[in-house]
């Protein structure tokens, strides 16, 4: 009470203030319910600029004296559309406000960036709420993806610094890229993914540089669509069959000058180590040995010989530590907590915005500076500046104009997977009466590495030692200039043109356990890439009949420059420079460069509201393909039927929309260029001569393009004034003529072929369902639930082969004849016809060596989105969820051999007892580690004792293979924007506060303890593999923005 | 416009062809950058991580420790990849020399050389696995079928001996570097190639006597074309810089720490064989323990340190807390980064024509003086002084058909279990031959590997401590006698490879023996 008292004063002064030449008065409802709304910001749009005039009280009435010159008034309410309203004289003005959530889904952005309403779609898309965007960041805007689209599928960047893999219905393509096309404002940007779609098995070498889209700043995003299938993007042309997803940018709303700045502070930590014993030591056997050497008389136990914890139990007995000096045998069970730290994250804006409708600015710069759970690997610093500039020239020519300037520098990043070098892999399995102090002296008088057990690097040593930088520029333009031919035709031309020069180092001290003569090597990598378009529209309406066409043609032109060089040991320790080498560096030096020509149509005709019909048609002309097949057509048709427009009778009120739609689209694809034929390389020189080797690829000079054809159905259905939306959507695809590089047997001289040839099909079905259960002045709630369910089955691959491999660790991840994409197989428990596991006559595990272990891809993935308003506060939490699919998690697996992880202490102490205090023989033991519900092959349940630390189950893959499913409580938003009316005196405008949360709670999950269900080795096609990454991690965010 | 528009980019066809020309690679080679890229390439197979964990420790030169392939069990992407270096890295530089220059024969020995070191290579793999693919290998075809092993061995022979006698001797060759072997000495390749028939004769002598005599008598009715004489051997070198270093040195001294626990160490059965009959040669092979109990001894590694199930030793186990570095390790001339790679060495022609001349196939000298002449050629090699060469050649048991006497020594031959023995207690020259070949080719482990499978003669213990369950109820398994075909085969030449196996007899094993070779023989001491 005291408050409204006190601002009816404040406006009581204000009002004195003002010239008031004439008082209107009037009422503000919501249009939903013709309630009165109170709070609403009256704003006068004078010729002096914009104030507030009043603010309506709480039955919605408002009183404002208008000074002469006063055209409009504007009336504003958050999460209301914002309305203006002509005053033309009159005294009073009543005005109707919609809720935004209503009207995001009538005009919707489709390919090309053309704004289309979205009951004239005949195929399905989804927007995303971005409202949480800047507020809850995510290292990799791409992982803010997950749980909110239906049918997205989101594979998380293995570090803050990696590549995320993002996928839309499935798989499509066998060996090549499956991942979607990002468009930015129209031009479609390279997302390469930075670890080079790297397999298991590679080497320790490699980093993974990010890709793209992680440098996307949040705080320009105006609006994310994601175009789902090829129905969607036929227009954009190849590198869009997979889907699309637009980003669309902000711009300034063609009013005065505003300025907004806005910080983020979020911190990271992890949520949840392995389980690890604390019962024995570093040992082999439960034994330690001296070695009895004579600097030893005593033979005291030295643990630098051991590198698992397969030791006695650990009761205070002396031992020679890991950095040589003697020490209590004692568990150390927090040592690998003490390892980690709090990472943050800090994000700061500027925004500048003004002009009028005609000519108007926008500038924003947006600062970056992270860091990791571990300290001194993947710091970020990132700058982000950007321009957009729109102009009217005359009144029929206008261009929009669009820099930004992205400024990524990263050292230290992680080594990647199970490298040697990967510090963190090291941790997940350490010796557990390892002290986190004894790594600190990680390097003796002569520079050389210390405090290592035999494979296990010292983790200080990988961090400060293998030192590695990258900095990459990029630059992206889009120029789009507009020309208003007549009232029904416009011309546009779009350049966008996107480079990015990439430099760096990685630098391997010499003196290391692994690599005692050290090594480095530098990069300078660079992209250049443009599209040209011009694209004639007309849009027209005649009777009952709307036009909706364009024609268009286009170039697309990108270059690709590589360059590298490298030095295999160093003369001096710590210098970074490729001259601190006694051999001549090896270098590398690569360029690539592709042209699609294109010409695209396409037109929608309307009929009266209610039906559509939509036709494209794209031809592309590609360098990559040989000449006699480098052009391809693909077309498409679609069309949707609104039957409550059709249909009268319908009542509004209870089904305010409903709408079925049909879609069949083609989409041809190319490849990269260069794979026609075969070539020699010069790697290295021998017996003081260079030598060369052929591509181990056998190249297929006639490759034909590739076609996916897809087509889809479903229905959308509006209730009660859009309070209740429902869309459901069926469709169906199928890769034929894939290019794809299969394995094929060595014995043919190559380890690949070129193929076109195989089959994937891939069908769904994705539901969504959102609404506004309440919806009162003071509270409203929004949600919104999202499903989707993706089948695929490899249909065929090439005439006499069965099965490929996408990927191995230990397991190998295969495309197989018949199955879905990303099995997962490999040496299995064998079982019986029961299957009963079966055990040889010594106990251990029979294996199957081929066996099916699962597959990779969940059966269904979904999310449940809620936000909350009430009064000025909003609460927003995602859930997101995925069912099924397994992986191989070599972590777990490595945790077991090493005999660190907790379920490592099964029949430990038995065997202990048996073995040593008994005396019995390994053949006739009575107690130790058993394989429970196990059976020899002549059905008799087993009863043989083993060590735990041979029990064989590690041979067995199968037994480390978990669901991948989860349901992660993924976003959490709190955030209170403060009342106009507090600020009213103040130099700000708005003010928003917000704490975040994201990952805060797994509140499902089928992994063993420290294994988060969502890590994968790579971006790349082959998923199913976990290695040493990092436990699950949960943020902490709180955001602050202002606005001038 | 859009019409026009169209018109232009119809007709940028040819531009955009002009697009695609790779500028990073070349489309074609000439022969002198490929000869080198095999050679090096076998070294770094049968010379490199393969020799580490398989070879060397089947041929039981040395002990290696802990593994898969060292504990007689095989390894899916390991065993891949011996398959894939075997036909991409090594087979196919000198498959694109046939297939690119057989039209010219400007290029006529360049090619025969090609071949005979294509044989060469063959000759390993068919020993490796048995039946193999080779006469419609690296065609790049989806499917490729198998010869069998039998068909192999005969087909190297013709063409070996068809190289050979093809060899215009005045014709084109190699310029020097572009030849790591011979630096383009045509008359050596071609006595590489009959000796390379020779050995190929010989080790199909149990299987097949009749081929293996044939050709055996041809090779020996034409033996000055033979390799005669150290210069001749067939070897290259590993290089300097750290892109062509040894795999050993890498691998055993660059990476020795971070290696500890799996390094190659001299075996027990090599201090065996040399130690009581006062080898000279042991010096340059091994040096003694650097540390532990036995330090300053010649003291190997057993291939198990544990003892077998149900065994106990008096004293305890010796082996039991040893360490890799408590044992001998191999000897500096090995070790060296540019270490050689033995091919086929003049020791080792002594030696099978020792044999030869034993089955009376023909040679120009008796037997003794083969055997005499190899004895001195592997010993002159380490520049060993003529009086101890002559020392060894006159001892019990090394000179040609004599016994050593065992009493009160007995121990010294044998392992510490006491299973096998180096003894020739019993006249038998034959056994003499193949322990001194043993001997010679100390390192070269691919083809010791394939002279104790096919003789069967020198004594070796098992693996006490197999992985895999290939130790089945007796807890034990014996030398591998071939590895079994690699998994990549079964995803994507399944077909082909079916047809293939029965000839093994369905038995895709460690344990099956090849054609070539002779089965294992049991050791009598231990349950069978």
């Amino acid at each position: 009470m005291k408050l409204k008292k006190y601002l009816l004063i404040l406006f009581c002064l204000l009002s004195f203030s003002l010239h008031a030449q004439q008082q209107i008065t009037g009422r503000v409802t919501d249009e939903t319910d013709g309630s009165g709304i109170p709070g609403v910001n009256v704003i006068l749009n004078t010729s002096e600029g914009r104030r507030l005039g009043a603010v309506t009280a709480g039955n919605g009435q408002y009183t404002v004296q208008v000074p002469a010159g006063t055209k409009e008034l504007i009336f504003s309410y958050t999460g209301m559309l914002t309305k203006t309203e002509a005053i033309n004289g009159r005294n009073t003005i009543n005005v109707q406000l919609k809720f935004e959530s209503t009207q995001l889904q009538d005009v919707v952005i489709t390919a090309l960036g053309i704004k289309r309403e979205a009951k004239a779609l005949s195929y399905s898309r989804q927007g995303m709420d971005v409202s949480t965007l800047t507020e809850a960041p995510s290292t990799n805007i791409v992982s803010t993806l997950s749980g909110r689209i239906a049918g997205v599928q989101i594979t998380p960047p293995s570090t803050n610094t990696g590549s995320a893999r993002v996928i839309i219905r499935g798989n499509n393509s066998i060996t090549g890229n499956n991942q979607p096309l990002f468009v930015i404002d129209g031009i479609p940007v390279d997302n390469e993914t930075g670890d080079g779609n790297v397999r298991a098995s590679s080497n320790h070498d490699n980093l993974d540089y990010g890709n793209i889209a992680a440098d996307i700043n949040p705080e320009d995003i105006e609006s994310i669509e994601v175009l789902k299938g090829p129905n969607a993007a036929a227009l954009y042309g190849s590198r869009a069959a997979n889907g699309a997803i637009l980003i669309t940018t902000k711009k300034s709303n063609g009013e005065k000058f505003k300025a907004s700045i806005s910080s983020n502070s979020t911190f990271q930590q992890i949520s949840e180590f392995p389980a690890l014993q604390n019962m024995f030591g570093a040992g082999n056997s439960f034994k330690l040995e001296g070695s009895g050497s004579t600097n030893n008389p005593q033979r005291i136990p030295d643990l630098r010989v051991y590198y698992r914890s397969w030791g006695p139990p650990m009761i205070g007995q002396p031992v020679i530590s890991i950095n040589g000096t003697e020490k209590l045998y004692l568990p150390q069970p927090n040592n690998v907590e003490e390892f980690y730290q709090t990472a943050r994250m800090l994000t700061n804006s500027l925004t500048m915005e003004g002009g009028n409708k005609q000519n108007n600015y926008r500038f924003s710069y947006t600062n970056f500076n992270g860091n990791s759970v571990l300290d001194g690997v993947n710091n970020n610093y990132r700058n982000n500046a950007n321009i957009r500039v729109f102009n009217t020239f005359t009144p029929w020519l206008d261009l929009d104009s669009k820099i930004t300037f992205v400024e990524n520098t990263v050292k230290n990043r992680q080594y990647m997977n199970g490298s040697n070098r990967n510090p963190m892999y090291q941790y997940n399995f350490m010796v557990r009466d390892d002290q986190v102090s004894e790594f600190l002296n990680y390097k003796d008088e002569y520079g050389n590495e210390t405090g290592s057990h035999r494979d296990f690097s010292n983790p200080y040593w990988l961090i400060n030692e293998n030192i590695n930088q990258d900095t990459k520029n990029q630059l992206q333009g889009a120029f789009n200039v507009n020309a208003k031919i007549n009232s029904w035709l416009k011309l546009s031309g779009r350049l966008g043109t996107e480079m990015y020069w990439t430099n760096g180092y990685a630098f391997n001290n010499k003196g290391a356990m692994e690599d005692p003569n050290g090594k480095m090597s530098t990069f300078n990598n660079s992209l250049k890439s443009s599209n040209l378009d011009l694209i004639l529209f007309a849009n027209n309406k005649v009777g009952k009949l709307s036009i909706n066409s364009f024609v268009g043609a286009g170039r697309f032109q990108t270059e690709n420059s590589k360059n590298s060089q490298r030095i295999n040991s160093l003369i001096q320790p710590g210098l970074i420079n490729l001259s601190n080498s006694s051999e001549f560096p090896t270098v590398s030096q690569f360029y690539s460069k592709k042209v699609i020509n294109s010409v695209y149509g396409s037109t929608s005709l309307g009929y009266n509201n209610y039906l559509y019909v939509d036709l494209t048609a794209r031809n592309d002309w590609s360098s990559t393909l040989p000449s006699n097949n480098n052009s391809y057509f693909y077309p498409s048709v679609g069309g949707s039927f609104v039957f409550t427009e059709a249909i009268k009778g319908i009542p509004k009120s209870i089904l305010s929309l409903g709408k079925l739609r049909a879609s069949y689209a083609v989409v041809g694809n190319d490849t990269s260029p260069y794979q026609l034929i075969p070539t020699y390389s010069f790697n290295d020189i021998y017996n003081n001569q260079a030598f060369a080797t052929l591509s181990s690829t056998f190249y297929n000079p006639d490759l034909k393009p590739e076609k996916t054809g897809s087509y889809e159905y479903g229905i959308d259905l509006s209730f009660f004034k859009n309070r209740l939306n429902f869309n459901a959507t069926q469709y169906n695809s199928s890769t034929t003529n894939q290019i794809i590089t299969a394995q094929i047997t060595p014995a043919s001289g190559y380890t690949r072929r070129y193929y076109n040839a195989g089959e994937i099909a891939n069908w769904g079905t994705e539901l969504t369902l959102s609404g506004t259960p309440i919806q009162k002045k003071k509270f409203s709630w929004n949600i919104l639930v999202n499903y989707a369910k993706n089948n695929s089955e490899v249909v065929s691959l090439i005439d006499g082969v069965n099965s490929f491999q996408l990927n191995a660790l230990s397991v190998l991840v295969f495309a197989e004849v018949g199955h879905p994409y990303n099995i997962l197989r490999g040496t299995g428990w064998k079982k019986d016809e029961q299957g009963r596991k079966l055990v040889a006559a010594d106990g251990k595990p029979l294996l199957d060596e081929n066996a099916y272990l699962g597959n990779s891809l969940p059966d269904w993935t979904g999310g449940i989105s809620n936000s909350f308003k009430f009064k000025n506060f909003n609460l927003s939490f995602l859930v997101d969820i995925r069912s099924g699919g397994s992986f191989i998690s070599g972590s777990y697996r490595r945790g077991y051999t090493s005999g660190a992880r907790i379920e490592t202490l099964e029949g430990r102490e038995d065997y202990f007892l048996h073995s040593y205090i008994y005396g019995e023989s390994a053949a006739n033991l009575t107690g130790g580690y058993i394989h429970k519900d196990a059976y020899f092959v002549d059905g008799t349940p087993n009863n043989k004792y083993l060590t735990p630390q041979s029990n064989g189950s590690s041979d067995a893959y199968s037994e480390s293979i978990f669901d991948a499913s989860y349901v992660k409580l993924r976003e959490t938003v709190v955030s209170y924007s403060i009342p106009s009316s507090f600020l009213k005196k103040s130099f700000l405008s708005s003010a928003k506060i917000g704490v975040s949360g994201r990952n805060l709670w797994t509140i499902y999950k089928n992994t063993p303890i420290g294994i988060d269900p969502e890590s994968s080795v790579t971006s790349g096609n082959g998923q199913g593999i976990e290695n040493g990454s990092l436990p699950p991690m949960r943020t902490f965010g709180l955001d602050i923005k202002l606005i001038f | 416009m859009v019409l026009l528009l169209t018109i232009t980019l119809v007709s940028c066809k040819k531009s955009l062809e002009s697009v695609n020309v790779n500028p990073n690679n070349p489309e074609t080679v000439s022969p002198e950058f490929l000869l080198n890229t095999a050679v090096f390439n076998t070294m770094k197979l049968f010379g490199g991580p393969m020799r580490r964990e398989a070879l060397s420790h089947y041929s039981h030169y040395v002990s290696v420790g802990g593994g898969q392939f060292p504990r007689y069990f095989t390894f899916a992407s390991t065993n891949n990849g011996y398959w894939q270096s075997s036909y991409v890295s090594c087979l196919q530089p000198l498959h694109q020399i046939e297939l690119n220059y057989k039209d010219d024969p400007a290029y006529k020995n360049r090619l025969i050389i090609a071949k005979i070191f294509e044989a060469y290579i063959y000759s390993n793999m068919v020993a490796v696995w048995g039946s193999i693919p080779k006469t419609n290998a690296l065609t790049g075809s989806v499917s490729i079928s198998y010869d069998k092993e039998e068909a192999i061995y005969l087909s190297l022979l013709k063409d070996l001996k068809e190289a050979a006698n093809a060899i215009d001797l005045d014709g084109d060759k190699f310029t020097g570097t572009s030849d790591a072997v011979f630096a383009g000495d045509l008359l050596k390749w071609k006595k590489f190639a009959n000796t390379l028939r020779l050995r190929l004769a010989i080790r199909i002598s149990n299987a097949s006597p009749a081929e293996a005599k044939k050709a055996v008598e041809e090779v020996m009715a034409d033996e000055q074309n033979t390799i005669n004489k150290a210069a001749e051997t067939s070897r290259a070198f590993w290089g300097t810089t750290s892109s062509n270093w040894s795999y050993l040195y890498e691998y055993n001294i660059v990476g020795a720490s971070a290696n500890a626990s799996s390094l190659n160490v001299i075996s027990e059965s090599l201090i065996q064989h040399m130690l009581p009959y006062s080898d000279p040669r042991l010096a340059v092979y091994a040096k003694p323990a650097s540390q532990g109990p036995f330090k300053g001894k010649y003291w190997g590694q057993p291939k198990a340190t544990q003892l077998p199930a149900g065994v106990s030793l008096p004293d305890g186990n010796p082996h039991s807390p040893l360490g890799p570095l408590d044992y001998s390790q191999i000897g500096d001339y090995f070790t060296k980064p540019d270490a050689e790679y033995v091919f086929l060495s003049y020791e080792e022609s002594c030696f099978l024509k020792a044999e030869a001349a034993l089955k009376g196939w023909g040679g120009t000298k008796s037997a003794e003086q083969f055997y005499n002449e190899g004895v001195t050629a592997s010993m002159s090699k380490y520049n060993l002084p003529k009086q101890d060469i002559d020392k060894y050649l006159q001892q019990p048991g090394i000179k040609w058909n004599t016994v050593v006497d065992v009493s009160e020594r007995k121990q010294e031959f044998e392992d510490f279990l006491g299973l096998t023995s180096s003894a020739i207690t019993q006249a038998n020259p034959f056994r003499q031959i193949v322990m001194q070949t043993w001997l010679a080719g100390f390192y070269n482990a691919m083809d010791a590997w394939t002279l104790i499978r096919r003789t069967q003669l020198l004594e070796f213990p098992p693996h006490f401590n197999p992985d895999g369950g290939e130790g089945g109820t007796v807890g034990y398994a014996y030398t591998p006698q071939r590895l079994n075909y690699p998994p990549v085969e079964y995803q994507v030449n399944n077909a082909e490879l079916n047809i293939a196996l029965p000839w093994l007899g369905d038995k895709d094993g460690l344990k099956t023996t090849l054609w070539f070779a002779l089965p294992v023989k049991k050791n009598p001491f231990l349950p069978q």
